[in-house]
Formats: structure tokens, C-alpha cells, sequence
């Protein structure tokens, strides 16, 4: 009767139909993402994604860099400035959590979720001959991040790669979907690492090489994770042709003569802006005010320092006097946060290093060379590497990659690597008067799943220390 | 306004059909309160139709046709209603006036239907004019406290849990506090803006049938206020006014370190080295960072130094903080209303004035309201009304601290010795922010003034807040047939909310802004100002638009004298949109309206005051819009058979915009049941002593909303990156498709009951409620990409007994009534389905969180097992592994939570108050004693960290262990460097701190004299009162001293109130 009446005439009050009325937006500063703008929103938070700015997250734990070789701290630091958590980094505690939340665990795995939303929203959306392009871009970017941010972990949380004897060995909880309700089981090392690839490759055949900003990926990107990749799991033919495949792409790097070394960050603030950056990346800085790495604390090795030529610009640009020590000051976000995303420096030294390893030593004293001009007094005679055998090329590969990626998140994988094919490096630290040691290939190279993932899934094996 | 039948029982046999037989009836009829013989009184028999008059005396005698029925009826009171079935004594009739009509003759509004309460099934409470105006203040909600039960009002610690709530919690989440609704809809604005004056009456609706009317909204309870309207022939003006004075608080309350004690611990950590830098003053850092007076006598070191900290000794700030920054508080209240009702017009205009001067120097607002209400009956069928409200408050507040000195005083607190108002009354500079040394000669005179004056900042720096709320309501009524109505109501309201921080230019605010990013080119000596000269304004405006629209059908019928069916129909919609928008700017001049947009906040500067860059702070500003739409179908019917039995049934479906929600997810069917027999109505019934006695049972579901969550991931858009300006967003809700509302099941079992003569009277209910599907953010396994989401995933249990007593003690010349009303709420979590930290830490840090645990209440007080303090060295000890311990970092990270030791709620269990109300003659007294037991506190004490870095900290410093033999007497430990932070956790933490709350407090008194139709005045009645609130608390269960009202927070002083209540 006439209550459709009164109903029409209360509706026509609110000017809408009744499915348009209870479908309005809430909350006009949030969006369902439904479109290619919105995923690439998604991707484009860099302070998740990229781990850039001052509460940044990101994908790049820091527990391996402060359980790392190039740095140590003073007592007083230790003692005064660290919380436990991040004190048992430094010592490599058996059992380092103390409890509390491990953000090198969780930040990583939120860009995989974010990956997963955006590949999973892409499946609703059918690319249309003008937008098809962009489409590709985003899956590929997707890709790049999810395998980013595995590979990253699988750094920390999985046991090291070790071709040939990858049996029994466990790798990630591998999740590929947004639903919450997907089970969480941890996957074998070979499954997680085949993901990597899978994703990198599906992200080298979307992307393009040209990008309007480094926090995005690009071709040259996924190049370069792939090298990156091959090189952990000992492919070095696959390493050696990615990493060529990348240089081809980008090949820039910046002569440090250009630099003013003088300024307390020598380098133009926001890694966005380095010419030799290829991904703009960097480590987890929201527990930044107590990572030992940072360079209010962390004093560099001396013998590291020592170890750089007077004419090597690098000891002016990386480095700073201080009272107590040599700090680092060579970060390529040109900040006090650590740059730890893809540069063409880490590329040419993994196509010297995978070509000194296949006996192509020319190819690997060429690209130390070309590295070491870029970091040479010009005023001053160059001495250009030469070897007389690959073992003596691969060395000296080996000795620049500790001097170029300090303080880059490199150096754990590089050390869990490097110990497997016995080159046995330990790691002592002093602490309050007390000796502590890392020996090579100690269950401590792969950190404990955290408690709380654990107390989720009592059945998820745990990592041995 | 229409009455209905007073209470009142039939003092005679039941009736019986004999035969009609005339008979003579003589009586009285009184005044119910005063007793007065009231003359002039109309008495009409039905059957008989015979009508007299009533004497100078108040006698009558009248003719009636056994069984016959009396009416009775006098301008100014309750018209009322007597059945007469056969011969008896003289009748004694009371009448009660209008202004003073008691609970028992309640209409109860739902703001849907107003209805009887003695046929209504669910558990509603009325509070009347006369029980509003009984307390004082500028907000209606404060005069609710202590007059209904399960009405719970939560103060001191417990008010950070819920501040008011109707029968206690039953969400986690979700907003647990009542629905607020103004005559027909809920009230969108501040309820700071609803003027006191303007309410008539207040209904409480606490169960499922008297709230489920409101659906979705309903699970919390629901407050109707229902404003004056005009009702009597005769234009009637009345005039409230009163002032409240209140003193200052007692800053005492706040428990400090001595100055004695701060300074002698202050020489101890300089004599250990803790202030080595700041002595050396080798690098900028240690230059610029701000230590403690004390300790900057010491570095000096000069010959008077003794003589200098002894007369810091002697200081204490909290004389200059009470005298010069608290003063006496004045509130003051005007209200004038003129109302009427002729043939076909009805009208009430009222205009209200409040003027309040905060107990916090700098502080005041001021409110005005109007309104204007006004009903026209164009025809027998159709009637309209129109409703206008205006309200208009201005707030203005200024940097004013007060006593917490944790904000306000600088970085570290305020040392108990620091001095900030001079002898002539002018502010004195305190060095909290950096040293004196760095900014007398920093900038070689370039910088401004870099002192930091507290006492100036109040005037300097000003926030003021604007209200203006507008509010428009239109109703149409039809008759369509006998008994049947149709209506169509619209309602906008528009609230506007400006809130402005003007810092001044000489504020220290401004120019510290100002001096940090100064720039000095050392080559030049040329100063620029990349913050501009001037001050700061940041503004925040938010706009609130909502509609509201309704259509309905009422039907009302009565047929063969058995039958009673009153039911409501209708649809409704609502649609309210919130605004905001916030800007801010530098250079701002008030005295040209001028600010300057030329503010560079892009590129980094370097600091004056280190050696890092940073940006130029951007403040606040963004815009925010929120949409909230609702559509909602309802009915709503009760069946009245006999006058004894009543049932009745309601319906709801609400679909909202909830974001996300799939439709057919959206509706959510709410429904109750209800039904109440009136035993005493019964042919059979007997008992004369016990004239009322109805039982009552009410089942149903109830709503409540929670935008917490979302079916769809859900995303926020940020307009740039860190490092790029592309637009960017954040999963802010990850995707959970089996979203659903939250539901709150109760079953309320009710008994209404009155003794002869209302000798007794009251109400028993008790309760049970079920709330299942709560929205908790729950831990997740940070796996997912979340270490928490929000679901279904709660329930939680409930149960009280609500139980209100009015007695009448003495009804001679001397009255004297007692109102008692006692509440038990307990609830508990039941089903969480998430698994939950199992660290006992994380229960013990915030009492005031929530933390649910399945069996116990959502606010909990757990704490870590007190060992006392070890002899030797008067380290505070707890128990590790059940043994005592002192491996503070193990004891702090791995305790349990089941070996952490449980007090009990947070929120008080048993609560109520007794209020006793003498009359005599024209004086009435009355007072209001509350109680509240069963809950738990904690009490601050001196945390060894604390005081380290800080430069103030707990008087119980005084108490610490010093040399063995002290633990006998005291529980603060050794204080220590350096300090320990876990030692510092597991003591502040510690069961020793945990207090009951439980106490009993004299609320409030009111004495009033009432000139009552005094035929000399130029009046109809006038009411002088005086009224006292914030009266010493009379009994506390803990022995500390301490009144869990004001627990370590200024303890507000008792106000006394003047007032008039004048009617013309």
C-alpha cells in the first residue's frame, strides 16, 4: 500500500537508490583495490615495500647484518643503548628473542602478503589492449617483491643453500595467497628457493627496463635478484648470464671522484638518486634506534679499514673519525639508514665472481677493474688487478665484495656461503671482558623461526642451534 | 502532555456485578506530598453522572450507582481514577501535583512510542524533572548518576575503561557506550551540548524488549531523553538559575619527591658520573641538553653552592602551581522557558545561558541554547510540529598543564624545586628544554628569546573550540481511522566543531620552532628564518550532517473491555556524513588575521641544536570524510488482555554501508519477546499488604556495530611515498569475508512490586546476556603478513541483578523517603578463539587495556607476585619457577600468565547508592550516598628509572629501603645506579601496588525551600536550593589513603551550588 510510497519518498531524501545508500564508502581515504592504480599504490609503498623512511618496515631483515663480521661495539654501547633482543643478535644467542615481536620475521612477510593481494586482485582483472602494459608491470613488480622479500628471509630463517645436499632440509612457510585462512606450513629449502625463481622469472618476462622510480622494479631488477640468487645456490652459469643480462641493462656505476667526501653522508640523500642503484631498498629501520649496525654504534673492523688502499677513495667517502673508532658514513640512501636493494657495483662483482669461478678469470679481473677505477684517486696511478690463477682471481673478487657491499645486508648470506666451501671464517666478539665466538657453519648461521609462529603451528619443525 | 491513571490500587472487595445500588460517598482529598486539603477539586461518578466540588477542607460527598467509578481531577495534578464497588468509610484520596510525579506513573519513551511503563514488559527506569534538578550541572549526564540501577558511571583509573555503560560490557571492541537519543533519534552531536533544562524526563532502557526497538544499535543500552513541552492552558514561564563554586583542587594529592629528597639524589648521580658529559660540555649535544637546576649549581660549583641547594630545599613547585595556575572555579547556569498549550497550539521556547570558569587558570567556555518547540493541530486528524534547536558553545583553553607535569614542563617533568613565578607574580624561565649556557650565547644574539616561561605559555598559547549545532525536526500526524496513525518524521542536524591552537609569537612554542632552524651563513653573518617570524596556527574543523527520516504506523485499540493492542510499524533511514579538515600554518599574526605560506617543507636544514638536518614540521593537515548509512525496518506490538497480561514482541532488520559487508550479509534480524502479568489484578488475589505485584520475563537480541573490521582487504590512500609522489596505500584490514555483527542475547527477569501505602515499593531484575560474534583484534601468526586482525572470533557472558527500593519511612509533617538502588554486574570473556600471548608481562603493564582472558572480566588487575624486598640489600623480589627471585629480566619475560598473581575486575561489581529525602513542610533535604565494591586499582609508586633520566618522581622515594631492617616497614625498594629497567618493571608491576577500590562516598547534598501557591507571590511555586557534590569519600577499603577518584591526580575540592527554580 502506501508504504512503498513512503519508502520511495524517505529514499529520494537521500537522493540515491537503496543498493547505491548502503554501498557508499565509509571512509572516504580508503579504498577497496580493485584497479590497476590501486595495486600499483600498493607497490608503491615504499615505506612497506622498499623499506625507506624513517619508521621504515620493508623486506630486508637486519639480524644478519648485527650478527655480522664488518662491525663491533663498545661495552658501553652494549650495555646502555641495546635492548636484550637485539644484544642476542650481536651474540648470537642461542635463543635470541626474549619474547618479543621479530620484526625481521614479520615486516618481510607483510610485503608477501601485499604481493599476494595485488596478484591476487590481478586475477579479477582481464588487461585490455591499452592497459596491458601496465597490467604486465604490476604482476611483475608482484613477482619481484614477493621473491624479494622470500629471498631475503630465506637469508636468515633457512639453513644455508648447499647444492647437492638440500635433502631434509627445511626452507619457508610459503604463502601464496591474501586469505588469511590459507594454512601456514613451512615448505622445503629447494621448494622456497624454486619459488624465488619462479616468481623472478615470471618477473623478468613482465617487466619492462624502463621506470619512473627505483622503489619500483624493473627488468634490470629482477636481472640482477636472479644473479643474486644463482649465486647463493652455487649456479654460477645462471648467475654469470643474469648478471650479464642486468649489466647490459644498467651498467652505470659512479666515479667516487665526483663525491665530496668531506660531507658527513657523502652521497646525495635517497638511494633513488645514486647512479648505480638499480632497486631502491633498505634495511628495517623501525627498530633502527637499536640496531648495533647503525652507525651512531657500529665501529668498523679495523682490519677491514686497514685493509683499504690510501688512494681507494672509498676510505674517505665510506668512512668517518670518531672519538671511539671508524664509523660507516657510505650508505647509498646518503642517510644513517643502511642501503640494502640492488646496485650495479653487486652486479659486476657477481659476474666476476661466478666468471672467476668458471675459470673465465679475464672476465672477472676486467669487471674488478672497471669497479676500481670508479673508486680511485684519479690523480694517482692505478694498479689494475692481474692474477695468475682462478683461485687468486676469485680471492680478490672475494676480498673487494667485503669491501664495496659493507653494511648492505650481503655479508651473513656471504659468510653462510663462503664458510660451506670452507673458507672458515670465525667471528669473535668481546663483550664486558668476554670472548664470543661464531664458528664456521654453527646452527646459529640459521636463526630460530620466531616463538610466536611457532606457538601457532606446534607441529612447524623449528630450526636447530 | 496526557497523564495517565496514577498508581493506585482498589482498597475494595473485588468487583462484582450486583445490582445497581445508590449509595453516598464522603471523603478527603490531599495533597500527596504536602499533605494539604486541596479545594476546588472535581469528583465525577460515571454512573451516577454526578460531578462535586471539593470544599476549603478538601471534603466531598457524592452520589454514585454501585459498582460505579470515581474520577478525579484538579488543574496542576495527575488526573486519577477510583472504582468504587460497595458501601465503605470515609475515602482518602491523594493527589499528586505534576511537577512532582513519582516513577510508578512513568510513560517511558522509546523514541519510537511512548508507553505506559505499567504495561510494558521490558526493563525500563524514569527519571523525572524533579530527580534531574535534584543535582547540578552544565551536562544532563552527570545528573544521571546514582538514580538508576545498571546506569554505571566508571571514575578515577576505571574511567579509561568505559566511562558509563547500562549493565556492564558486552564488547571488546566495539564502542560500548548507550545509544544517546534526542526525543525520536539518536543524537549525533556532543552531548555536552544537550541542555539540562530542556529535558523532561529521561528514560533508561536496559533490556533486550525495551531497547530492541533501536536493533543494531541497541546492545549497549539505551538513553531517551524526552525534552519539556508546552502542556498547560495557562502560559507558564519558568526560570532555573544557579552558581557553582568550587575551590581549587588539592595539588597535594599528587604524591612528589621531595625537593630535599630529589636534590640529595641528584648529588648522588652527579657525584657517580651521570652528568660527566653535561660537566665536560664537550660536544653540542651535551651544550644544548637540558640537566636539572640542581645539578647545574653543582658543575658551577661556586662557594654558595650549599647555601644555594638548601634554599632549592626549601622550594616546592606545587605552591606556585596551585597558587598560580589553579583558581577557584564559578559555573554558572540561566534558563528560561515559556510554554503553553491552547486549543490547537502547543508551544515551549526555551533560551539557556552557561558560563563556566575551569578550576585551570586560562580555561572557561561558555554555552547558549535555544529551543523551540511548537505543535499545531490543523485538524481533528492532522497534526503537525516543528522543533528548532540551536546550541552555540565556545570553549577556550590555555597551555595550562596544571599539575601534569609529564607534559607541559619540558622533557623530563618539573624538579619538585623549580620556581616559576616570580614574587611580583611574573613568570620565570625554566630551563627544561636546553641549558641556560647554550641559549644565552647560541646564535650570537641572532636567535629570539629562547627562554621557556610555563606561566606565559597559558596566555600565549590558546586553544579554543567552537560548537554551533543545529538542529531541525519536523513531524506530521495523521488519523487515518480510529486508532490508527500514521506519521512521518525528518530530522537534520548539523554540528560544526572548529577548534583552533593559536601559539603567539612569544610564545616559547613559536620561537623555539623558530631557533632551531634558524640559518647563520658563517661567511656573511646573514640570518634567514626558514621558519617564518611569526606565530602557529593549527586549525581542525570537523562538520557533522546528518538525516534522519522515519515513517510510521501506530495502532492503538480496545475492544469488549478485554482487549488492549497497541503496535507500531515503520521504516526508517538514516544518513550521517562527518567532515574534517585540518590546516596549518606558520607566521601567523592575529592582529593582521595574516599567516605565511612561504614555508620550504621539501628540502632538510640543518639544526641549531645539533648537528642533523631535519624538514620543517608541516603540522597537521588532511581531510577526512565518513559516511555512515542505515536502512532499517521495524515493528513493534504488545497485546494487553484483562489489564493482566501483557505480551509483547519486536522486530528490527538494520542494513548498513558497512563497508564491505556483502548485502546479504548486511540485515541482521534483531528480534524480542516479552510478557508480564500484573498478579494482583487477579479476581483470586488476596494479599492486601501487597497491593503491586507484577512479575515480567523479556528475551531478545541485540546489536552492535563495529567499523574496527572489513569483509574486503581494505586499503588507506596516502597521497605521496617517502620517496616518490606517486600515491601509495597500506592494506589496512586484511580480507575476512565471514564478517558478521556483533550480538548480544539477554534473558531479564524483572518483579514489580509495592507495599500498602507505598510503604515499599520498587523493582528486583535480574539479568543474563550472551554476547557472541565480538570483533577482537586478535594475535595472528605474524606469518600472514598481520600480527593481528580483526574477527568474529569473541564471546562473552554477562549477568546482574538490578534492584531499586523506595521506601516511605514517615509520612507525617515530617516525610522522610528513602531510595535505595543496588547493582551487580559481573561479565566474562568466554570464547576467544585466537590463541593469546601466555607472557604475563603483557597483562600487567595497562590495568586499563583489554586483554581478554577466557573465564575472567574484560578489564583485569594481574600483577607479579610480591616477595617483599631481600634484607640485605632491599632489592624488590618476586618469584621465579616459584621461587624467590631476583633475575628481574626472567621474572619479567617469561612469568606466565597463569603464575602471575589476578585481583580481580578493573570496573566495580557491586555498586549503587542510597539517597534519603526528609520534607518538612516547605524544606526538603536530601542526600545521595554511592558505593561501589568489587574492584581493583593500582597505585603509582618511584620508579628507579624514572628518576634517573626524569626530573621528578614519586613522593614513596621518601619510603625506600635504606638499611637493612627497613623492608619491615616498607615495600619501595633500594634506589639504585644505575637503574635497572626490569627491576624497576617487576616492582612497579608488583601485586604490592594492586588496591581495592572499594568505598562509600557521600555523593551530594540539596536543601531546598519551596514556596508552593503561595497566594501572596507573585508566583505559582519557587524553589531555592543549595546544593554540595564532590564530597569527601566517607570509607575506603585500602589503607593507603587513597580515594580510587583521585588516585595520584589533583583531587578536585567540593563544589556548593545556589540556585532557583522560579515558575510563573
Amino acid at each position: 500500500m502506501s508504504n512503498l510510497y513512503v519508502i520511495a519518498c524517505l529514499l529520494l531524501l537521500a537522493g540515491c537508490s537503496k543498493s547505491e545508500f548502503l554501498s557508499e564508502n565509509p571512509n572516504r581515504s580508503q579504498i577497496v583495490p580493485t584497479t590497476l592504480d590501486d595495486f600499483q599504490a600498493i607497490l608503491d609503498r615504499d615505506i612497506e615495500m622498499n623499506g625507506v623512511g624513517s619508521t621504515a618496515r620493508g623486506p630486508v631483515p637486519g639480524i644478519g647484518e648485527a650478527a655480522s663480521d664488518s662491525y663491533y661495539v663498545t661495552d658501553a654501547d652494549f650495555n646502555g643503548m641495546l635492548q636484550p633482543q637485539i644484544q642476542n643478535y650481536y651474540l648470537w644467542a642461542a635463543e635470541p628473542y626474549v619474547g618479543d615481536a621479530v620484526y625481521d620475521w614479520d615486516y618481510p612477510y607483510l610485503v608477501i602478503f601485499s604481493a599476494n593481494v595485488v596478484l591476487k586482485g590481478l586475477e579479477n582483472l582481464a588487461p585490455t589492449s591499452t592497459d596491458v602494459r601496465q597490467y604486465n608491470m604490476v604482476k611483475g613488480q608482484a613477482h619481484f617483491h614477493r621473491a624479494h622479500a622470500y629471498f631475503q628471509l630465506a637469508q636468515i630463517f633457512a639453513p644455508p643453500y648447499h647444492k647437492g645436499n638440500l635433502t631434509g632440509k627445511w626452507g619457508l612457510p610459503l604463502r601464496l595467497e591474501a586469505d588469511l585462512n590459507e594454512p601456514v606450513k613451512r615448505a622445503t629449502l629447494q621448494e622456497t628457493y624454486n619459488l624465488i625463481l619462479n616468481d623472478l622469472s615470471a618477473a623478468r618476462e613482465l617487466l619492462a627496463a624502463d621506470i619512473q622510480v627505483k622503489t619500483r622494479a624493473s627488468k634490470q631488477a629482477a636481472f640482477a635478484l636472479l644473479a643474486r640468487t644463482y649465486l647463493i645456490m652455487q649456479e654460477y652459469e645462471s648467475a654469470y648470464t643474469y648478471a650479464d643480462s642486468c649489466l647490459q641493462l644498467m651498467g652505470n656505476l659512479l666515479d667516487y671522484n665526483e663525491i665530496n667526501a668531506e660531507l658527513s653522508y657523502p652521497f646525495v640523500a635517497g638511494s633513488q638518486e645514486h647512479r648505480e642503484v638499480i632497486f631502491s631498498c633498505n634495511m628495517i629501520s623501525r627498530p633502527l634506534m637499536s640496531y648495533p649496525f647503525r652507525p651512531t654504534f657500529a665501529r668498523v673492523d679495523s682490519v677491514l679499514y686497514a685493509s683499504y688502499d690510501e688512494h681507494d677513495l672509498r676510505k674517505k667517502v665510506f668512512f668517518n673519525q670518531e672519538e671511539n673508532g671508524v664509523s660507516f658514513k657510505g650508505s647509498y640512501d646518503g642517510r644513517e639508514y643502511n642501503f640494502a636493494g640492488l646496485a650495479s657495483d653487486e652486479v659486476y662483482l657477481i659476474r666476476a665472481e661466478a666468471a672467476a669461478r668458471l675459470g673465465n678469470t679475464e672476465q672477472a679481473l676486467n669487471d674488478l677493474n672497471r669497479l676500481k677505477a670508479a673508486r680511485w684517486e684519479k690523480n694517482v696511478a692505478f694498479q689494475p688487478y692481474s692474477a695468475t690463477s682462478q683461485e687468486e682471481a676469485l680471492a680478490y673478487v672475494l676480498a673487494e665484495r667485503k669491501k664495496e657491499l659493507l653494511f648492505r645486508g650481503l655479508r651473513w648470506s656471504d659468510l653462510r656461503r663462503l664458510n660451506l666451501e670452507g673458507r672458515a671464517i670465525s667471528i669473535e666478539r668481546m663483550i664486558d671482558g668476554k670472548m664470543y665466538a661464531l664458528l664456521p657453519n654453527d646452527p646459529r648461521y640459521t636463526y630460530p623461526i620466531p616463538n610466536e609462529v611457532i606457538a601457532f603451528h606446534p607441529d612447524m619443525p623449528q630450526n636447530e642451534r | 502532555m496526557k497523564f495517565w491513571i496514577l498508581f493506585l490500587s482498589i482498597y475494595l472487595a473485588a468487583m462484582h456485578n450486583a445490582a445497581a445500588q445508590q449509595e453516598i460517598v464522603r471523603g478527603l482529598v490531599l495533597d500527596s506530598l504536602s499533605g494539604a486539603a486541596l479545594q476546588g477539586v472535581t469528583l465525577r461518578a460515571e454512573r451516577s453522572n454526578t460531578t462535586v466540588l471539593t470544599d476549603s477542607y478538601g471534603r466531598f460527598s457524592i452520589g454514585v450507582s454501585l459498582p460505579d467509578t470515581i474520577r478525579v481531577s484538579l488543574v496542576g495534578y495527575a488526573p486519577f481514577k477510583l472504582g468504587i464497588a460497595g458501601p465503605h468509610e470515609l475515602l482518602r484520596i491523594t493527589l499528586l501535583a505534576q511537577t512532582a510525579v513519582l516513577d510508578e506513573v512513568a510513560i517511558v519513551s522509546t523514541g519510537y512510542q511512548r508507553i505506559p511503563k505499567e504495561r510494558a514488559t521490558g526493563s525500563f527506569d524514569l527519571i523525572d524533572n524533579e530527580l534531574l534538578n535534584r543535582s547540578v550541572s552544565p551536562d544532563f549526564l552527570t545528573r544521571l548518576e546514582n538514580l538508576s540501577p545498571g546506569l554505571q558511571f566508571n571514575k578515577g583509573d576505571a574511567a579509561d575503561t568505559d566511562p558509563f555503560l547500562i549493565r556492564g560490557r558486552s564488547t571488546i571492541t566495539a564502542d560500548a557506550q548507550p545509544l544517546v537519543v534526542l526525543n525520536d533519534f539518536p543524537y549525533d552531536g556532543d552531548l555536552a551540548n544537550i541542555n539540562p533544562n530542556d529535558i523532561e524526563s529521561v528514560s533508561v532502557l536496559k533490556d533486550a524488549a525495551a531497547a530492541s526497538i533501536w536493533g543494531a544499535r541497541a546492545a549497549n543500552g539505551v538513553i531517551v531523553i524526552t525534552t519539556k513541552k508546552g502542556k498547560t492552558t495557562k502560559p507558564r514561564i519558568e526560570l532555573n538559575t544557579n552558581v557553582t563554586l568550587q575551590a581549587k583542587p588539592d595539588v597535594y594529592n599528587v604524591s612528589w619527591m621531595s625537593s630535599a629528597d630529589r636534590i640529595d639524589w641528584e648529588q648522588r648521580l652527579f657525584d657517580l658520573g651521570y652528568y660527566d658529559g653535561a660537566k665536560l660540555g664537550n660536544t653540542l649535544a651535551r651544550q644544548v641538553t637540558a640537566i636539572p637546576e640542581a645539578v647545574e649549581l653543582m658543575i658551577a660549583n661556586e662557594a654558595d653552592l650549599a647555601v644555594a641547594l638548601n634554599e632549592l630545599r626549601q622550594q616546592d613547585a606545587r605552591r606556585d602551581i596551585e597558587r598560580y595556575f589553579y583558581q577557584n572555579s564559578i559555573n554558572q547556569q540561566y534558563n528560561l522557558n515559556i510554554s503553553g498549550a491552547q486549543d490547537k497550539l502547543t508551544y515551549f521556547f526555551s533560551a539557556g545561558y552557561d558560563a563556566n570558569r575551569s578550576n585551570l587558570v586560562g580555561q572557561h567556555n561558555e554555552r547558549i541554547s535555544l529551543r523551540n518547540a511548537t505543535t499545531y493541530r490543523l485538524t481533528d486528524k492532522l497534526q503537525l510540529q516543528a522543533t528548532m534547536q540551536y546550541i552555540q558553545s565556545e570553549e577556550e583553553l590555555g597551555d595550562n598543564p596544571g599539575m601534569n607535569s609529564a607534559i607541559g614542563y619540558g622533557l623530563n617533568g618539573l624538579s619538585p624545586y623549580t620556581r616559576l613565578v616570580d614574587e611580583h607574580g611574573l613568570a620565570l624561565p625554566v630551563h627544561s628544554y636546553y641549558r641556560k649556557g647554550f641559549i644565552d650565547t647560541a646564535g650570537a644574539g641572532n636567535f629570539l628569546d629562547w627562554n621557556f616561561r610555563p606561566y606565559d605559555e597559558i596566555q600565549f598559547q590558546r586553544t579554543t573550540n567552537n560548537i554551533r549545532d543545529i538542529l531541525v525536526n519536523g513531524t506530521a500526524r495523521y488519523e487515518i481511522l480510529k486508532g490508527l496513525q500514521a506519521e512521518v518524521l525528518y530530522q537534520y542536524q548539523y554540528q560544526q566543531d572548529k577548534n583552533q591552537t593559536a601559539t603567539d609569537e612569544q610564545s616559547f612554542t613559536a620561537r623555539n620552532r623558530i631557533n632551531r632552524f634558524t640559518q647563520i651563513n658563517p661567511a656573511t653573518g646573514t640570518v634567514t628564518y626558514p621558519v617564518p617570524l611569526g606565530g602557529m596556527l593549527q586549525t581542525s574543523d570537523n562538520e557533522i550532517r546528518s538525516h534522519q527520516g522515519r515513517a510510521q504506523l501506530n495502532f492503538t485499540k480496545s475492544w469488549h473491555d478485554k482487549h488492549h493492542v497497541d503496535a507500531i510499524a515503520g521504516v526508517e533511514i538514516r544518513s550521517k556524513q562527518t567532515d574534517g579538515m585540518s590546516y596549518f600554518y606558520y607566521g601567523y599574526r592575529p592582529q593582521y588575521n595574516a599567516f605565511n605560506v612561504n614555508v620550504d617543507f621539501v628540502n632538510t636544514y640543518p639544526l641549531t641544536i645539533s648537528t642533523g638536518n631535519s624538514r620543517i614540521p608541516s603540522g597537521s593537515n588532511g581531510l577526512v570524510r565518513l559516511t555512515d548509512n542505515f536502512f532499517s525496518l521495524y515493528a513493534n506490538g504488545a497485546y494487553t488482555y484483562h489489564d493482566k497480561y501483557t505480551f509483547s514482541a519486536s522486530m528490527r532488520k538494520d542494513e548498513a554501508n558497512l563497508f564491505g559487508v556483502s548485502s546479504n550479509m548486511r540485515g541482521t534480524p534483531l528480534w524480542s519477546l516479552g510478557a508480564k502479568w500484573q498478579i494482583n489484578r487477579e479476581a483470586w488475589y488476596t494479599l492486601d499488604w501487597l497491593p503491586v505485584l507484577n512479575p515480567r520475563v523479556t528475551y531478545g537480541v541485540n546489536g552492535n556495530i563495529s567499523r574496527a573490521a572489513s569483509a574486503l582487504t581494505t586499503a588507506y590512500l596516502y597521497s605521496g611515498g617517502t620517496t616518490h609522489r606517486y600515491p601509495t596505500a597500506t592494506v589496512v584490514r586484511p580480507p575476512n569475508d565471514q564478517l558478521r555483527w556483533e550480538r548480544v542475547k539477554m534473558l531479564n527477569l524483572g518483579l514489580d512490586f509495592s507495599l500498602k501505602r507505598n510503604v515499599l515499593s520498587g523493582s528486583i531484575e535480574y539479568y543474563d546476556k550472551t554476547a557472541t560474534d565480538l570483533l577482537a583484534q586478535t594475535p595472528t601468526d605474524p606469518t600472514l603478513g598481520f600480527s593481528s586482525v580483526f574477527a568474529n572470533v569473541a564471546s562473552m557472558k554477562g549477568r546482574g541483578w538490578d534492584i531499586q527500593l523506595n521506601s516511605l519511612n514517615l509520612d507525617k509533617a515530617l516525610r522522610w523517603q528513602s531510595n535505595l538502588i543496588y547493582s551487580y554486574s559481573v561479565n566474562k570473556v568466554t570464547e576467544y578463539l585466537m590463541p593469546v600471548s601466555n607472557v604475563g608481562r603483557s597483562y600487567v603493564t595497562a590495568l586499563t587495556a583489554v586483554q581478554p582472558i577466557i573465564g575472567m572480566p574484560l578489564y583485569t588487575a594481574y600483577s607479579f607476585p610480591w616477595a617483599g624486598l631481600d634484607p640485605e640489600t632491599g632489592a624488590p623480589r618476586s618469584y621465579l619457577n616459584g621461587e624467590v627471585s631476583i633475575d628481574y629480566n626472567a621474572i619479567y619475560n617469561t612469568t606466565s600468565l597463569d603464575e602471575l598473581q589476578y585481583h580481580g575486575p578493573v570496573q566495580p561489581v557491586h555498586y549503587g547508592a542510597l539517597r534519603n529525602t526528609f520534607s518538612f513542610k516547605e524544606f526538603t533535604l536530601s542526600f545521595n550516598i554511592s558505593y561501589k565494591f568489587g574492584y581493583y586499582f593500582r597505585a603509582p609508586t618511584v620508579i628507579n628509572n624514572a628518576i634517573v633520566a626524569g626530573w621528578d618522581g614519586h613522593g614513596d622515594y621518601a619510603l625506600r629501603w635504606q638499611k637493612p631492617g627497613d623492608e619491615q616497614q616498607t615495600h619501595v625498594p633500594a634506589m639504585i645506579y644505575p637503574a635497572n629497567v626490569n627491576r624497576d618493571n617487576v616492582y612497579r608491576y608488583a601485586s604490592v601496588h594492586i588496591l581495592k577500590g572499594d568505598h562509600i562516598r557521600l555523593e551530594d547534598v540539596n536543601f531546598s525551600y519551596t514556596f508552593r501557591r503561595a497566594k501572596k507571590m507573585p508566583f505559582q511555586s519557587m524553589r531555592l536550593f543549595v546544593y554540595a557534590a564532590n564530597l569527601p569519600v566517607l570509607w575506603t577499603a585500602n589503607n593507603r589513603g587513597i580515594d580510587p577518584y583521585f588516585n595520584n591526580v589533583p583531587r578536585t575540592a567540593g563544589s556548593f551550588a545556589l540556585g532557583m527554580n522560579l515558575t510563573l
